[in-house]
């Protein structure tokens, strides 16, 4: 009787493990199924905020798109991949979506693409209103003689005239020119409010 | 134009931005190299697509192929270069002493 109970109970242990440890992959599943859609779900509700349905596919599919790339693609362990995804959806929820939606709804149309934008062109402004006392500009590219023959031809004076020009700096790891000048102001707009010349400041 | 508040926080992204005027920037690249989290970035990149600045594109890839949904790049506009040179030149400006020397935000130094 005792060996009876003694192979019922090995059966039941067996069983009971195989059923165990079925429940616990069904419910690993599960709670990993449902975290990893969790950050989307955030998305979906951030998306709400976004007023027009045009726009808010958009967002939706682009913030989706980044959340995969982060979920996915980014270096480190799944559940810290993972908890960057939830970081980035949960505060498009909180604070991204509404703030895209006040832009848009300034707007007054989904800021979708760059087609039919308003010119950001600086109207009225200039580099000359800005500095009226001509600016110290750098000339950035590799031709320093070529780019002097050139601002002498068209504009009738030259950088290399000016202290700042051929300036040999010496730093701990290298050893550089510096081409700086005084740019008059009548001809920054010219010289430096373009992308004619590789300049900067 | 349209108007656009320079605030600190657009003054690095543009500085982002200008870094490489060409290039082409994701939302999740951006966030890591300004350490802004998402809910600062993305209404920042709407404003500045919305005045023309930036320019949003979807990629131009095979989802099947890459394993992953097409993602949105941003790159500046030839007039947001204008712009976003302009106000940070502005800005820098505000806040640079008056010696002479580099720009706060942009010390172009050429190299030879």
């Amino acid at each position: 009787m005792s060996g009876l109970l003694a192979i019922v109970a090995l059966l039941g242990l067996f069983f009971g493990s195989v059923i165990w440890a079925a429940v616990s992959d069904m419910f690993k599943d599960e709670v990993r199924t449902r975290l990893t859609r969790l950050p989307h779900l955030l998305i979906r509700a951030a998306s709400v905020w976004i007023p027009r349905a045009a726009a808010r596919d958009d967002l939706a599919d682009e913030w989706n798109a980044e959340l995969d790339f982060i979920v996915y693609g980014t270096e480190g362990l799944p559940l810290t991949r993972l908890l960057r995804g939830l970081i980035f959806s949960a505060d498009l929820l909180l604070h991204g979506a509404p703030g895209v939606a006040r832009e848009i709804a300034a707007s007054g149309g989904p800021s979708t693409e760059a087609t039919g934008l308003a010119s950001a062109r600086i109207a009225g402004r200039t580099w000359s209103g800005l500095f009226p006392e001509g600016r110290d500009i750098f000339y950035e590219g590799e031709d320093p003689t070529g780019f002097v023959s050139q601002i002498r031809t068209e504009f009738g004076f030259s950088p290399a005239l000016d202290s700042g020009w051929g300036v040999k700096i010496h730093t701990d790891d290298f050893c550089f020119t510096s081409y700086s000048f005084r740019c008059p102001t009548e001809h920054l707009d010219a010289i430096y409010g373009n992308d004619r010349f590789p300049m900067g400041s | 134009m349209p108007k656009v508040q320079i605030t600190v926080a657009v003054a690095r992204i543009l500085r982002e931005f200008l870094a490489d005027p060409s290039a082409e920037r994701y939302g999740y690249d951006l966030m890591r190299a300004t350490s802004f989290p998402s809910g600062k970035l993305y209404p920042i990149l709407t404003k500045l697509v919305r005045i023309g600045w930036l320019v949003r594109e979807r990629e131009d890839t095979d989802p099947a192929g890459v394993g992953r949904p097409q993602r949105f790049y941003y790159r500046l506009s030839s007039d947001g270069v204008d712009a976003a040179r302009y106000e940070l030149a502005v800005l820098s400006e505000q806040l640079a002493s008056p010696a002479r020397g580099p720009g706060l935000l942009q010390p172009g130094l050429a190299r030879s």
